[in-house]
């Protein structure tokens, strides 16, 4: 093993290229090579070239302060790839699958007859208080009885070298964009890692975003009319939008530019007149898309949208209303539902959960506040967290406090040890944690990601990935040591 | 191409041909005025006067300055954000409207129209200093032709390409008509005036539409009001003058969807500066003034007529009239204001 890695700090954490004995994992050996090869300044060298390009290209996301003025960022990739070996990511990959057949089910139930309420596997008070269930929604039968279309699940490593679903994010999980920049830029960085080893095609995205939100349009076509609906400039995912819109050659539009005939139909405004619309990919939340049923202030969204797609003149992907899935409590029931709707157990696992409306569990959380991450049911963003490891008395104190007088809308899972990947820093190969966000396309038929959003937190130590609290991001690599190249080739023919 | 894009576009080669025309108006008016005799001292103020009458503007500066002195209406017109017209305003709603347009423009036009405003806001403290005024106003022309020559040699002509041909010539149209407006009634009122005096002042207007070497070059003889006047309005080939505006508008129009309304109105336009007299209107300064008022009130329907064949195409009922108004993004307000603003100028009375 060449020097650089022999000072690689074999932490307690698992690492994802380097194992204890500092050795190479299955699928990383010529990556691991290949980086002890280049020397300190071909390492910078690269990483800004990398950046310069994404400069260039312009891939930004926006951090807002508490003032309220945004910042544009250039997006934060990391030179060295996070790898995973195929044949474990096709088990993460069944077990995705699985996920979010069970959830789609959960969610047609929920607004249709609600079997699983009535064979007693699911507590209906827990719904109750769901800030995204919507009555609207009730009896609705949307197009292929799919609601989650576009599904961002995160996983997690623990110490014990174990993939975990940590959450999964049903309503507007963005990222997908980055994950073909981050290859983008990698392969005009490493164009020879990508001859020798066997690395999954990513690029398929668009292609098959586009195929799954034109099996949903209400009028049958070669290329339905599909939008991808945007807050706007100032939303922190605009690029990601536009991005996206582009790669399938589909129109952005903000809420303004569209509007509900009186045949309940939905148009785009153009300079040539209105253009009836088919499938709305919408960025915006329940709240905003529609004033007549969301906050009547609202400025994003358009009015009687929710009127069309009750219609079914109209297709929303995500469906308004698969919000009520997107709750860390309702997470916790996911292997119940791939037991009850699938009949099968679940092929990869939750995190431990512990539900704090049940007494028992509400019990060990509060004695157990110093070892455990507290978690609202409904924030994002890595916001709202108790770490217990790292809080204060006063913290607990208060998340104590928070949970007793509404346990409904807390969980808490054990404080995981993510494991960590190399990471550039300072021009040395540093352990930092890391998680993987794949994305789950489900229209006709589910298509996963190969590998997805890795985000790393750049600051030692910490476990806070997300963008907009300063994380990094890496390309994802799944990596097929197999002969059999099949996989590869079908990859690359499904575009 | 959706409704609020070409609105965008459109308003922003309004906001760039404003900034341009501005800056050019103001340095010139600046330069020549120091060759005026100090007999004229009086004259010197009231030249910068109509400055503000020329963009219709009074109103809105006595609201934050007394005198009407050089030092003031300069800040006002270059650098004061509380004046929707300023140079540094237009530049703000520029930049405004090419972000929310980006991807329907080369990459680079936005790094240059940004260095532009960045420029602009860091020398806003120098600029108001007489020896760097120039050379500041100067090299904002100059990155505005950089920008403008930009989007030309890289634009495929599509759909956005001919809203922002719109929006510059009805801009530019704009400008001309009122620059003549003001000047040629001071001009022609004040027969007692000396030939000099009218003379620098026809090299004035010439110079602030950059027409007055072409004009040399048409007329081969010094600078004779009347036919500067004629020239100005109704020369085929100098691509500031009125008539080719029109006729440029209408190329663009010609290539839009259903475009009868507005192409009735701009060819009736054509004809009327085509057919005018002006040498009799030159003869008399009260017909003049309601031609070129008639002119600017009929360049306000083609607008109206613009925004409402591609803007907002829909029968505007009382719901979606508010839905429209409250949805409109934030440059669209400030470009109604703005707007309105522009407009409100052919009613403005002039200054004897």
């Amino acid at each position: 093993m060449h020097e650089r890695w022999n000072h690689y700090p074999s932490e307690t954490s698992y690492d994802e290229l380097i194992t204890e004995q500092c050795e190479s994992r299955p699928g990383c050996r010529h990556l691991v090579e290949q980086l002890a090869n280049y020397t300190e300044k071909q390492l910078l060298e690269s990483q800004q070239a990398m950046e310069l390009t994404l400069q260039l290209m312009g891939v930004t996301f926006t951090v807002y302060t508490s003032e309220g003025s945004g910042i544009d960022r250039t997006w934060p990739v990391d030179i060295i790839p996070r790898v995973i070996e195929a044949r474990e990511w096709r088990v993460i990959e069944a077990g995705l699958k699985q996920r979010i057949q069970a959830l789609n089910m959960f969610i047609s139930d929920i607004y249709g007859s609600r079997n699983i309420i009535r064979a007693g596997k699911f507590p209906p008070e827990l719904l109750s208080q769901s800030k995204n269930l919507h009555q609207y929604c009730m009896g609705m039968r949307p197009p292929l009885d799919q609601w989650a279309h576009i599904c961002g699940s995160d996983l997690v490593r623990d110490r014990d070298g174990h993939l975990y679903v940590l959450e999964d994010n049903l309503r507007i999980p963005s990222g997908a964009s980055y994950t073909l920049i981050n290859r983008l830029v990698m392969k005009r960085v490493f164009p020879d890692l990508f001859q020798k080893s066997n690395i999954l095609p990513v690029d398929d995205y668009p292609a098959q975003l586009f195929d799954m939100l034109a099996a949903l349009s209400p009028r049958p076509a070669d290329y339905p009319s599909i939008v991808v609906l945007t807050p706007g400039i100032y939303n922190s995912a605009y690029f990601e939008h536009v991005y996206l819109a582009e790669q399938m050659g589909v129109e952005v539009v903000m809420g303004s530019d569209l509007m509900v005939g009186d045949d309940d139909c939905v148009y785009m405004r153009t300079i040539e007149g209105l253009e009836r619309i088919d499938v709305i990919y919408r960025r915006v939340d329940d709240d905003f898309i529609d004033p007549e049923t969301g906050r009547a202030d609202s400025m994003l969204g358009t009015p009687g949208l929710i009127r069309a797609w009750r219609k079914g003149n109209v297709a929303i992907a995500n469906a308004p209303g698969c919000g009520l899935a997107d709750d860390k409590v309702i997470y916790a029931f996911v292997p119940e539902f791939i037991r009850f709707y699938l009949g099968e157990e679940p092929k990869v696992d939750n995190v431990p959960t512990y539900r704090c409306y049940i007494d028992s569990e509400r019990s060990y959380v509060l004695a157990h506040l110093h070892e455990l991450v507290v978690k609202p049911a409904n924030e994002s963003g890595g916001y709202g967290m108790l770490i217990g490891p790292f809080s204060t008395a006063r913290e607990r104190e208060q998340f104590a406090h928070s949970i007793r007088k509404d346990p409904r809308n807390f969980i808490a899972q054990p404080t995981l040890d993510l494991s960590t990947c190399p990471t550039l820093c300072n021009n040395r190969f540093e352990p930092r944690h890391v998680d993987l966000r794949p994305f789950i396309l489900s229209g006709t038929r589910v298509h996963v990601t190969r590998g997805g959003l890795t985000r790393v937190a750049l600051r030692r130590g910490t476990l806070i990935v997300n963008s907009s609290q300063g994380g990094g991001s890496k390309d994802t690599w799944i990596v097929d040591e197999t002969t059999d190249e099949s996989e590869h080739m079908n990859a690359i023919q499904s575009r | 191409m959706l409704s609020r894009v070409a609105e965008n576009l459109y308003w922003l080669a309004r906001y760039i041909e404003r900034v341009e025309n501005t800056a050019r108006l103001v340095n010139v008016q600046a330069n020549l005025l120091m060759d005026l005799p100090r007999a004229h001292d009086g004259w010197h103020d009231m030249g910068w006067q109509h400055m503000l009458t020329i963009i219709g503007a009074s109103d809105h500066f006595y609201d934050s300055y007394k005198d009407a002195d050089e030092r003031n209406i300069i800040a006002f017109m270059l650098v004061d954000k509380n004046n929707p017209g300023s140079i540094l305003s237009s530049l703000i709603m520029a930049r405004e409207n090419l972000r929310a347009t980006r991807e329907a423009l080369p990459q680079e036009a936005w790094e240059v129209l940004n260095e532009i405003y960045l420029f602009a806001r860091n020398e806003a403290a120098t600029i108001l200093g007489r020896n760097r005024q120039f050379e500041c106003l100067a090299r904002i022309i100059t990155e505005i032709h950089s920008l403008t020559g930009l989007l030309n040699s890289t634009m495929t002509r599509d759909m956005g390409y001919i809203f922002l041909q719109l929006g510059y010539y009805m801009e530019r149209a704009d400008m001309t008509s009122r620059i003549l407006d003001v000047r040629s009634s001071h001009i022609f009122s004040v027969d007692e005036e000396p030939a000099t005096i009218e003379d620098l002042i026809w090299v004035m207007v010439l110079r602030s539409l950059s027409a007055y070497q072409p004009y040399r070059r048409y007329a081969r003889a010094r600078v004779r009001g009347r036919t500067a006047l004629a020239w100005l309005c109704q020369d085929q080939r100098f691509p500031r003058s009125i008539y080719y505006c029109f006729d440029q508008i209408e190329s663009g129009v010609r290539l839009l969807p259903h475009h009868d309304q507005p192409l009735r109105l701009i060819t009736q336009l054509k004809r009327h500066v085509q057919t005018s007299n002006m040498d009799t209107l030159s003869k008399n300064k009260n017909e003049l003034r309601q031609y070129l008022d008639h002119m600017q009130q009929e360049l306000e329907d083609l607008h109206q007529i613009i925004f409402d064949s591609y803007f907002c195409p829909e029968p505007v009922s009382p719901a979606s009239q508010k839905q429209t108004s409250a949805n409109v993004s934030v440059s669209s307000i400030h470009n109604s204001a703005a707007n309105k603003q522009v407009q409100s100028q052919t009613s403005m009375p002039l200054k004897p």
